[in-house]
């Protein structure tokens, strides 16, 4: 049997879920890899690899459900692959140097913060770091993280308490407590 | 592009610590989002110059290397003789081998030449 081409209604019911999931899958990448960039890169390829699977007639169950499973997936090939390239060196190493542009001292003060919490960020938990992307990215409660990730809102409410305190406190450690 | 993605209600109010982890993360996010353009994989362009190029460059890269081959294993050796080749010099002893029966013992079999070798 010929393959149907997605276009039409397909290409619609496509876009509706592009619209609809994008930002989660984008969450999901960066809570893996705490690099925005990336995060769009393994967002574009899901969907892509979504795209196909309309392409050839293919029938998708639940969308989003599979979506996540590609960008898990997809997060966790880069990370082997980023570990035979890098070693143990994070990718986004050079994330925090800074450019010789001048900008005003609030934003140059706020840009600090941002990288304070960036790189410790980068030393939580992958599920910790998926938790506060949802929470805090995309203003998320705590059931529809635990409908997005397939858990009890209970283990969200640990999980997004547990992972809060620990940034805080270690961000007060080094003065940050709030936002500049 | 932006898009009206799914924005379930906080049940909590939140702090400074929350307003700067908002800020942070609102930060990553992409302040454009891109519209997604799916290419249909019929209208891919084939690659078939590129691989044909690099099929090209592989066969030139053989020939060049077989026809190296045939040059060096037809052209004449220079073929050296054993004694040009041999090492000498003051303490080797010339067209020595270490082939051969075993010199040690043949003379422990012989007691003039243990004889000599122990004498003062």
């Amino acid at each position: 049997m010929k393959p149907k081409r997605a276009s039409g209604p397909r290409r619609d019911e496509f876009d509706a879920l592009y619209r609809q999931f994008s930002r989660e899958v984008w969450a999901l990448a960066y809570g893996r890899w705490a690099d925005a960039d990336l995060a769009m890169d393994v967002t574009q390829e899901a969907f892509l690899r979504l795209w196909r699977q309309f392409e050839e007639g293919a029938e998708v169950q639940n969308p989003r459900a599979w979506l996540m499973r590609v960008a898990r997936n997809l997060a966790e090939d880069h990370a082997k692959s980023a570990f035979r390239r890098n070693g143990t060196q994070p990718p986004e190493l050079m994330n925090g140097v800074g450019s010789s542009t001048s900008q005003p001292l609030d934003e140059l003060v706020r840009d600090e913060a941002f990288a304070q919490v960036r790189a410790l960020l980068e030393e939580l938990p992958v599920a910790d770091r998926e938790v506060l992307t949802f929470r805090y990215a995309l203003d998320y409660d705590a059931p529809a993280i635990a409908e997005l990730l397939g858990i009890h809102v209970t283990a969200v409410h640990m999980r997004l308490s547990r992972a809060r305190q620990r940034l805080a406190e270690r961000l007060a450690v080094q003065g940050v407590q709030k936002l500049p | 592009m932006t898009h009206g993605s799914p924005t379930p209600g906080r049940t909590d109010e939140p702090d400074e610590i929350d307003r700067l982890f908002a800020a942070y993360f609102h930060q990553q996010l992409p302040k454009s989002w891109p519209v997604f353009v799916p290419v249909p994989s019929a209208d891919l362009p084939q690659s078939v110059v590129g691989s044909g190029r690099s099929r090209a460059t592989l066969a030139v890269s053989v020939a060049a290397l077989l026809g190296f081959g045939l040059y060096m294993s037809s052209s004449p050796r220079q073929v050296s003789t054993i004694s040009e080749s041999q090492p000498s010099g003051p303490g080797l002893l010339k067209n020595a081998s270490a082939r051969g029966p075993d010199l040690m013992n043949r003379n422990n079999n012989n007691p003039e030449a243990v004889k000599q070798l122990h004498a003062p």
